[in-house]
């Protein structure tokens, strides 16, 4: 009886852990996967966000998301423009995550490039129009 | 690739061995505790204004900058030549000599001068901050230092 109840409290406990991690799940972590002359491109399976550096034509930004596609203006241009030129600190440390809605894109993006860490939260709508709404920013003694 | 980078030796970029020791900022060994992370390089103690040396025989690349809002700062990013292919270094706190970039440089030669960084940090020891990857991986250039007298140019 008693390793019963052990049993059953060990399923409660693990569906519970299931059901937590589901409501996290609608977020989605991109990590930068490669550098091309031109771009930087982060990507999660069907997810990715590729910045732009060279075209002077449209939009840098291109965000897709399943059957979505936005196109957007820079969301923090210094920052990307210095990830580019310096490169991540280490693999893990500049990554996207982002959620959706009908209506826009949410998501924050955390960095760690050479000796200056920080990250921003922004929302791009539909019609690629960006917003940031906390940034933060610190350098660190090497 | 172990026994390349263990035939590989690289020389201090200060011309002298000693590691920065702990201060109020931290330690300068390869994964010395930095809060939530680890520090990616070594660090060479200096006194601002001194000769910084390249580590390797290498091609200056370009100019690296550390801190993305102070461009007081500067650094220099070094790609391996002969048997250092596969080789870049990161090297911070220091100003280029002039027209150094896109120059060919052998291991030892004087490619700037130490800054001061108690300026932005008063009470750190002042250092020059040394990071090297082989084919993209961190790795601790203290482990393969050559002797000081062997670096001379």
């Amino acid at each position: 009886m008693q390793s019963l109840k052990i049993f059953l409290a060990l399923v409660f406990i693990q569906i519970s852990v299931a059901c937590s991690k589901s409501n996290d799940s609608s977020l989605i972590q991109l990590h930068l996967q490669s550098k091309t002359e031109c771009q930087l491109i982060f990507k999660s399976q069907n997810v990715s966000v590729v910045e732009n550096f060279c075209s002077t034509e449209g939009k840098p930004i291109l965000i897709r998301m399943n059957d979505q596609e936005i196109r957007s203006d820079w969301i923090d241009e210094r920052t990307s423009r210095f990830l580019f030129q310096e490169g991540c600190a280490s693999a893990g440390e500049c990554f996207y995550e982002l959620s959706t809605d009908e209506a826009r894109v949410r998501g924050r993006f955390s960095y760690r490039i050479n000796m200056t860490e920080g990250e921003y939260s922004f929302e791009v709508d539909k019609s690629g129009q960006s917003k940031v709404f906390k940034q933060s920013s610190k350098d660190i003694p090497s | 690739m172990m026994s390349n980078i263990e035939c590989t030796l690289f020389c201090s970029p200060t011309g002298s061995n000693t590691v920065r020791r702990v201060d109020s900022f931290g330690q300068g060994r390869f994964v010395a505790p930095r809060g939530a992370r680890l520090h990616s390089g070594v660090d060479f103690n200096v006194e601002a204004g001194d000769d910084v040396y390249s580590p390797i025989f290498g091609k200056i690349v370009r100019v690296a900058i550390p801190y993305k809002s102070d461009e007081r700062f500067r650094g220099l990013v070094i790609e391996g030549i002969g048997r250092y292919v596969g080789y870049s270094v990161k090297l911070f706190y220091l100003d280029p000599l002039k027209e150094i970039v896109g120059r060919t440089v052998k291991q030892g030669e004087l490619i700037g001068t130490a800054q001061d960084l108690t300026i932005k940090y008063p009470g750190i020891t002042n250092h020059i901050h040394f990071e090297i990857t082989f084919k993209g991986i961190q790795i601790d250039p203290s482990r393969f230092l050559e002797k000081e007298e062997l670096c001379k140019v």
